[in-house]
């Protein structure tokens, strides 16, 4: 199992470093520097190009590739052109803003996704099993910023429980903060919760029809062990999959979601880096968020192996 | 209201809303909400003003950036030494008497008794090292460089500005010369941004977090200029104790921040969510002043050839391009002053009889004569300003009526800065003019200015407008400017917008368009 661990850590490095390259090249090749956008639409090309020259930006493309390779590897990302902050001290606290509401709403929507999901599945040939079909299929209809807008106007203007938008920090007290981030996890679990019911669905019903689950039924074993114990923990699996792929996506709806809400979490400090080009600021965001998903898939394929024996017998054959 | 009448009211609201999504109808919106300010109300200070703009400034140095966006900030904490009235008038901010001789000399004496926010008194010497840093700005601030021969600070009160040549329009480009202490800004070039800013305007910037939110304090010590307070000149009142300032990028969310009171103000929004805006809300419309323009590139490729761009004006019918593109006829004006006409004593007709003038016949015989064939004419634009984008389209429909092969590239606002300045890059490039001051100020004049103008005349004409001393001289010089450049084209206008600012009906002031950026004669109740 260590080694197994070593090696998928040592894969980290080059598969961190490939959105790392592309984002490097993709940000200079696009039109438009942190200069020009610096100086403002009035500055003339000398005023331009002398900001231009102080930031380091007229030297070659080799020479700034260099120095980003220095900066990777010695975990100095350099400042932000504009927040004139070294990226490492930026990238915590929006991080924070954007786990939480990303933890909060990957729970809540596994909760409520893998509910609905075996309900329909239980149930198939019910009227309540149909509707908790249809409620799946209406969230992965519903884009989140369309589930967003809906919210807000139920819940912030039309019942005033949450704020419209804003921050308000856990240092402020408990319930203003819960008051902020409701809404924008509960945008995000919704949305997401209708693809882990489809899953859920999908995989139980599978495993429903396994001749050993006919067989457990044949023995008289109760109904409810045989749902908990011989078809969740099986269809798990395929859940699990789902969730560590819904944590990715989660990173990039909640950039859409920060937005709206007006979130200062890095999917917001993202959209505006790329509109400023602020490259150090990109560069940072994506390295984060790319070790990020990678260390997520790597516990997701430990995990299997808890809840699949079959994972760790597979192993030891070998 | 009850939580019974909350809750069928969620319900309906819901469903309208569903039904707008999924239809793509806007039958859920109110009524129209009331456009003008209760002015009547009696102006009383205290209380938090909490306003909520697209972006916090990531830079609030005004110096170190030339978009004034980022300047709403200084507009409330400090002060140039002189300011422009909401008519567009340049009166003393924090100079006490101007002595110009007519020539080359201008003489400042400043007001007694003024202090920055740090308790030290405004000196000379304070004045004369800010300017000295505002000569390096792009924008007013380059061209009053190329004028000044040098400054100097004889005493504690006396600023003595010296000039290559004589020029009427110092004081308006010293409308954007932020003053700040000699110990701040002396010696520090203007890519170093100041993180904080100690001014002597009427608050005091107590907390910055970039990106999320600014708080300012009034100051006490604030000593305010005489005279009918009105935009950035004249008294400033200071009405309420603090203002914060926080970030919503998306202006629907700011809609319903103010209608659900939880912030007062939420800045500008597009001009096609007025009906949404509903009481405890108000929509308020500003004076026009955003004028939507083009430019065109008249170093190569077709729209150098000026026949083509005056076909390209005769192509066009301004009354039906802004009205498809900003919907209410009450949101925008058609005329062809490129200083707009709220700024009384620059506004002009001069040149105008071509404007809006669609004449499709006249249209062809001029492609012909420019011996245009249909060549694919690449014009660059951008969503990330509606008042730039919005007539782009219903434009191009009209001249592709007219026989022009227009290729419209939607890109981001820093593709059009960055590709604007390559001339192989593009034939036309959609942007957007404030109203300025004095038509001096006007960026499209300059030769340096993307498009690249070349014209002797103007080149004359713009020397003459800078060093006029006489205000009618000087006007008359615009009218023959403005003329020249309705028949050769550098640039051309569709017309006009008015700035739609969403705001709490308890949020008052005197003059509706001081909402443009400086919230000091806000008051609260």
């Amino acid at each position: 199992m260590l080694s197994y661990l070593g090696r998928r850590l040592l894969l980290l490095l080059p598969t961190a470093a490939v959105p790392l390259l592309l984002v490097f090249f993709m940000l200079r090749l696009a039109p438009g520097d942190p200069a020009s956008i610096l100086a403002g639409d009035q500055a003339t090309p000398e005023q331009v190009e002398a900001l231009r020259h102080e930031l380091g930006l007229d030297a070659s493309l080799w020479h700034q590739f260099t120095v980003f390779c220095r900066q990777i590897a010695t975990l100095q990302l350099g400042d932000s052109h504009f927040l004139a902050k070294p990226v490492i001290e930026l990238i915590p606290p929006a991080a924070a803003v954007t786990l939480e509401v990303s933890l909060g709403a990957l729970l809540l929507g596994l909760a409520l996704g893998i509910g609905l999901g075996c309900w329909a599945a239980f149930r198939q040939h019910r009227l309540d099993g149909g509707v908790a079909r249809t409620l799946g299929i209406l969230g992965i209809s519903m884009p989140n910023f369309v589930m967003a807008l809906l919210l807000i106007l139920v819940f912030a203007v039309e019942f005033r429980l949450f704020l419209v938008g804003g921050w308000v920090p856990i240092s402020k007290g408990l319930a203003p903060h819960l008051r902020t981030v409701g809404l924008p996890i509960l945008a995000l679990a919704l949305a997401e919760a209708g693809g882990v019911s489809r899953i859920t669905r999908g995989a139980v019903l599978d495993v429903l029809r396994e001749p050993y689950v006919t067989t457990a039924r044949s023995q008289g074993i109760k109904e409810g062990r045989i749902s908990m114990v011989y078809v969740l923990r099986v269809a798990g699996v395929q859940i699990l999959t789902v969730a560590g792929l819904l944590t990715a996506g989660l990173l990039s709806g909640s950039a859409v979601i920060e937005n709206i809400f007006g979130l200062p979490g890095m999917g917001r400090l993202l959209f505006e880096a790329v509109q400023r080009r602020d490259y150090q600021l990109v560069q940072g965001i994506v390295l984060f968020t790319g070790l990020f998903i990678i260390v997520i898939n790597l516990v997701v394929d430990l995990l299997y192996a808890v809840i699949d024996p079959r994972v760790r017998l597979g192993a030891q054959e070998k | 209201m009850t939580m019974k009448h909350r809750a069928i009211r969620g319900i309906l609201a819901l469903g309208c809303a569903v039904a707008t999504v999924t239809m793509g109808l806007t039958a859920c919106s109110s009524t129209n909400a009331g456009t003008s300010v209760d002015s009547a109300a009696t102006p009383k200070k205290g209380g938090n003003l909490r306003i909520s703009l697209a972006g916090i400034p990531a830079v609030i140095d005004p110096f170190a950036t030339s978009l004034q966006a980022n300047w709403v900030i200084a507009r409330q904490v400090c002060e140039p030494l002189f300011d422009v009235s909401t008519s567009y008038e340049i009166k003393p901010v924090l100079v006490q008497k101007t002595a110009y001789d007519n020539d080359k000399t201008y003489t400042f004496t400043l007001r007694s008794g003024v202090s920055f926010q740090d308790g030290q008194p405004l000196k000379a010497a304070d004045v004369v090292a800010s300017l000295t840093r505002y000569l390096d700005t792009p924008g007013n601030g380059s061209i009053l460089k190329s004028l000044t021969a040098s400054m100097s600070s004889p005493d504690d009160s006396t600023v003595v500005l010296t000039l290559k040549s004589p020029s009427a329009i110092v004081p308006t480009l010293l409308t954007t010369a932020y003053i700040m202490p000699a110990s701040q800004v002396k010696g520090r070039p203007i890519t170093s941004a100041l993180d904080t800013l100690v001014c002597t305007g009427p608050y005091k910037l107590t907390s910055y977090v970039k990106d999320q939110t600014i708080t300012l304090a009034r100051w006490d010590g604030y000593k305010t200029p005489e005279g009918e307070s009105d935009g950035a000149t004249g008294v400033k009142n200071a009405y309420v104790d603090t203002m914060t300032f926080t970030a919503i990028p998306e202006a629907s969310t700011r809609v319903q921040a103010v209608q659900t009171g939880q912030i007062d103000i939420g800045g500008a929004v597009p001009l096609d969510m007025k009906p949404s805006i509903v009481s405890p809300a108000k929509a308020q419309m500003l004076s026009a002043t955003s004028g939507s323009t083009i430019v065109f590139n008249k170093v190569q490729g077709p729209m150098a050839n000026v026949k083509l761009r005056q076909a390209f004006l005769a192509a066009l019918n301004m009354q039906e391009i802004m009205a498809a593109g900003f919907g209410d006829s009450s949101a925008f004006t058609v005329d062809g002053s490129f200083i707009p006409e709220v700024n009384k004593q620059w506004t002009s007709a001069a040149g105008t009889d071509v404007y809006n003038k669609q004449d499709l016949a006249k249209s062809k015989r001029l492609m012909t004569e420019a011996g245009y064939n249909g060549e694919k004419i690449v014009w660059l634009t951008t969503k990330d300003d509606p008042t730039w984008y919005a007539p782009s389209l219903p434009a191009q429909e009209q001249l592709k009526k007219a026989g022009f092969n227009v290729d419209l590239q939607v890109v981001d606002q820093a593709t059009i800065i960055a590709r604007r300045t390559h001339p192989d890059q593009f034939d036309i490039f959609s942007s957007g003019i404030p109203t300025y001051a004095d038509p001096v100020l006007l960026p499209y004049l300059q030769s340096t200015f993307p498009g690249t103008w070349k014209s002797s005349e103007r080149d004359a004409l713009l020397a003459q407008l800078a060093s006029q001393t006489s205000q009618s001289d000087r006007k008359a010089t615009w009218d023959k400017l403005q003329t020249l450049v309705w028949q050769d084209l550098p640039f051309l206008k569709f017309g006009t917008t008015k700035p739609l600012v969403v705001m709490s009906e308890s949020v008052h002031v005197s003059h509706v368009d001081e909402f443009t950026g400086s919230f000091y004669n806000v008051w609260l109740g």
